[in-house]
């Protein structure tokens, strides 16, 4: 029997932040109509922390949240909105029901590896009302496969219908991958999914990897458009499973036509792994801190590389950007004295 | 004057309870007290009770303890402002005294909801330990205690490892100290709590293992299959199944738990387990044929896009040959019964 794998692609939502959120609304309309004549499933959009996220603190949008799912709704028609959201940054009254109004279809209620209990109200209020909702862990490496399982349990018993956990580090070697897939499909009853980044250029082996240790869900972007050193890559995958015979019912042709629209429109610096980001790899941190870590160390004049091993040491989340120039302060300081 | 609603709930309490007038002569004129008194079982029991006092003159007491009194008194001013109905504010996982009158007990406290299990596994263990510990404290103190029904679970047995019904003396071998297991492993422990207070201090003790039952006073957003089911129905909301849809559960209406429940206090043996359930089982897929049917339109429903090539053999229904000899009772509502009129009350209560 041929293996099935349900994709969601994130250009349009974990691309936002190697574009600091600024994609417009004529980007995300041409790559909607791409990805939706290239049969992709789920489409995400939205500020590359979800929806709610928008603010000084971690950048602001170009577009509204509202701007934004009208502009994919319309041009969608038989894949599916999907969106991230991370309680706290999102709220149900001010955030979900404008996003139900709005037309989403699949919401993705995230939260750190360690605060599943975050999204219970969240996931709740979702299934209540009919849609689709998946739980996501995020920063996934930051727990022991035991307490990912126990996590992933929570949102199980909330509602969730799926549960993806993101290496939100790109901090995962093939063996960390499996010991935590098939945990966690041993230990649930609803489809797990997998979420890479590239920091230690194991986005798409990791993937594979994920779904040989019974993942049936797949994050990817095209040309890997995502935070730090971006996702694993859309095209690449589609190509992969393809070979392996893995079905996604994505048209290959159709998706490496999408990475040219975007390579045109858009993706104006195709994620590498630069040395930050293999040094994000290393240390463990949230591979979307990349370009405030690189102002921080500007700014004080600091190596960029001591501060994220240093964020790696306070087991730094996405989030918590301001402790980026707390800690080059901090470094800088040090350098001062020495 | 009663709601049609009303009326239909104490007429499943009577047809529950006809035809057995040795259970109705021990239940007159005893007072009987029920922890976790205001959940689905008490609720129904509460149901019970009113129905058998107005229909027969039982002269039947009943104290009802739990946590969210308040609420439930609120929401159920029928039963709630009866002067044979008693709700006593009380968390069992504090000690607590029960009227000293009481006769019967029924300890049917407990966190049944998978999501507390998961969230906050500590108060699931203390309520299900603690507070059964805290229950034969009291019931031990009781001059006249005939005798005390401990609800346990079906999840208790373990997870079956084949399909087909699972007798009282089934089990399947399960992993200690998994956190998602605490429930499971509270009510064996509570059950071991039973057995050691039946030894030590000779207490009149009978343990009941219920399965999944089905009926007014379930809330929808509780996260069952058959409840989820029908809220979306009710909403109009697509179905998402995420398996094949042959997972077999079946389903025991409200009044028959109620007044097997009672039975079990009348007839029940001390040490003995009985399970209580409905013996017949149907598919997830030949449960929304049934709501559908309640309901009179199509389900809209949907296979996840990722659910497993294969799904694994998933069955949970009891063996009731033991519990229908021993305790005389019987499934009287029928599931497809039991689903119209759970359709119509949920249909009601939501217009």
């Amino acid at each position: 029997m041929t293996k099935k794998i349900l994709i969601t692609d994130p250009t349009l939502r974990d691309g936002n932040h190697a574009v600091r959120h600024q994609l417009t609304a004529e980007n995300v309309a041409h790559y909607c109509r791409a990805a939706e004549a290239a049969g992709v499933p789920i489409v995400e959009v939205g500020h590359g922390n979800g929806l709610g996220a928008s603010s000084m603190l971690i950048g602001e949008a170009a577009l509204t949240d509202m701007d934004i799912l009208a502009v994919a709704r319309d041009n969608l028609k038989n894949s599916k909105l999907g969106i991230h959201s991370i309680p706290g940054f999102c709220t149900i009254k001010k955030d979900l029901v404008k996003a139900i109004d709005a037309g989403v279809d699949v919401f993705r209620i995230a939260s750190h590896c360690t605060e599943a209990d975050t999204t219970d109200r969240h996931i709740g209020y979702i299934r209540q009302a009919g849609k689709q909702v998946f739980g996501v862990l995020m920063m996934s490496h930051m727990a022991t496969p035991e307490v990912l399982v126990e996590e992933a349990k929570k949102m199980e018993s909330y509602g969730a219908e799926g549960l993806i956990i993101m290496d939100s580090a790109g901090a995962y070697f093939p063996s960390d991958v499996t010991e935590r897939i098939s945990r966690l499909v041993d230990a649930l009853s609803i489809p797990v999914g997998f979420h890479a980044h590239n920091n230690l250029g194991m986005g798409v082996i990791n993937s594979v990897t994920a779904v040989n240790a019974g993942a049936s869900m797949i994050d990817a972007s095209i040309y890997g458009f995502g935070a730090g050193a971006g996702n694993a890559q859309l095209e690449v995958l589609i190509a992969v499973f393809q070979r392996l015979g893995i079905e996604t019912g994505i048209d290959l042709y159709k998706i490496l036509d999408a990475a040219g629209l975007a390579a045109k429109e858009f993706v104006t610096t195709i994620p590498t792994i630069s040395s930050l980001s293999i040094v994000s790899g290393l240390a463990g941190v949230f591979s979307g801190f990349a370009k405030p870590v690189d102002r921080a160390a500007k700014e004080y004049g600091v190596d960029p590389r001591d501060i994220f091993f240093a964020l790696g040491k306070r087991n730094a989340v996405a989030g918590q950007e301001s402790l980026i120039f707390e800690v080059a302060q901090e470094l800088a300081a040090k350098k001062a004295a020495a | 004057m009663m709601s049609a609603l009303s009326s239909q709930l104490q007429k499943d309490c009577l047809d529950a309870a006809s035809g057995s007038g040795e259970i109705r002569a021990g239940l007159a004129g005893q007072r009987i007290a029920v922890t976790g008194g205001t959940g689905f079982l008490g609720s129904w029991i509460a149901e019970m009770v009113a129905a058998l006092n107005d229909e027969y003159k039982l002269g039947i007491t009943l104290d009802l303890y739990s946590r969210n009194a308040a609420d439930w008194v609120k929401a159920n001013q029928r039963l709630a402002t009866r002067g044979d109905i008693h709700v006593v504010t009380q968390d069992v996982r504090s000690p607590f005294a029960f009227h000293s009158a009481t006769s019967y007990v029924i300890h049917a406290a407990g966190i049944p909801d998978n999501r507390v299990h998961a969230s906050d596994p500590l108060r699931v263990f203390q309520t299900t330990v603690q507070g059964m510990a805290h229950a034969l404290e009291a019931a031990a103190q009781l001059p006249d205690l005939k005798r005390l029904v401990n609800l346990s679970s079906s999840l208790v047995n373990g997870t079956p490892d084949r399909t087909g019904p699972i007798a009282e003396s089934d089990f399947f071998a399960a992993p200690a100290g998994q956190l998602h297991g605490v429930y499971r492993d509270a009510k064996r422990g509570a059950e071991s709590l039973c057995a050691a207070y039946r030894s030590q201090f000779r207490l009149p003790i009978s343990t009941i293992r219920p399965f999944t039952f089905v009926g007014p006073y379930q809330e929808l957003d509780r996260p069952w299959a058959i409840n989820s089911f029908m809220r979306d129905m009710l909403s109009g909301s697509e179905i998402r199944m995420h398996n094949d849809g042959s997972a077999r559960r079946s389903y025991l209406y409200g009044s028959d738990a109620a007044w097997w429940t009672l039975a079990a206090l009348v007839k029940g043996v001390d040490g003995q387990v009985y399970n209580m359930g409905s013996a017949d089982p149907v598919s997830h897929l030949e449960l929304i044929k049934l709501i559908e049917k309640a309901a009179r339109r199509e389900a809209k429903t949907v296979f996840s896009e990722a659910k497993p090539e294969v799904s694994k053999p998933d069955d949970l229904y009891p063996e009731l040959s033991h519990s229908h000899r021993s305790l005389g009772v019987r499934q009287n509502c029928s599931l497809e019964q039991a689903i119209s009129k759970t359709y119509r009350w949920y249909s009601e209560k939501s217009a």
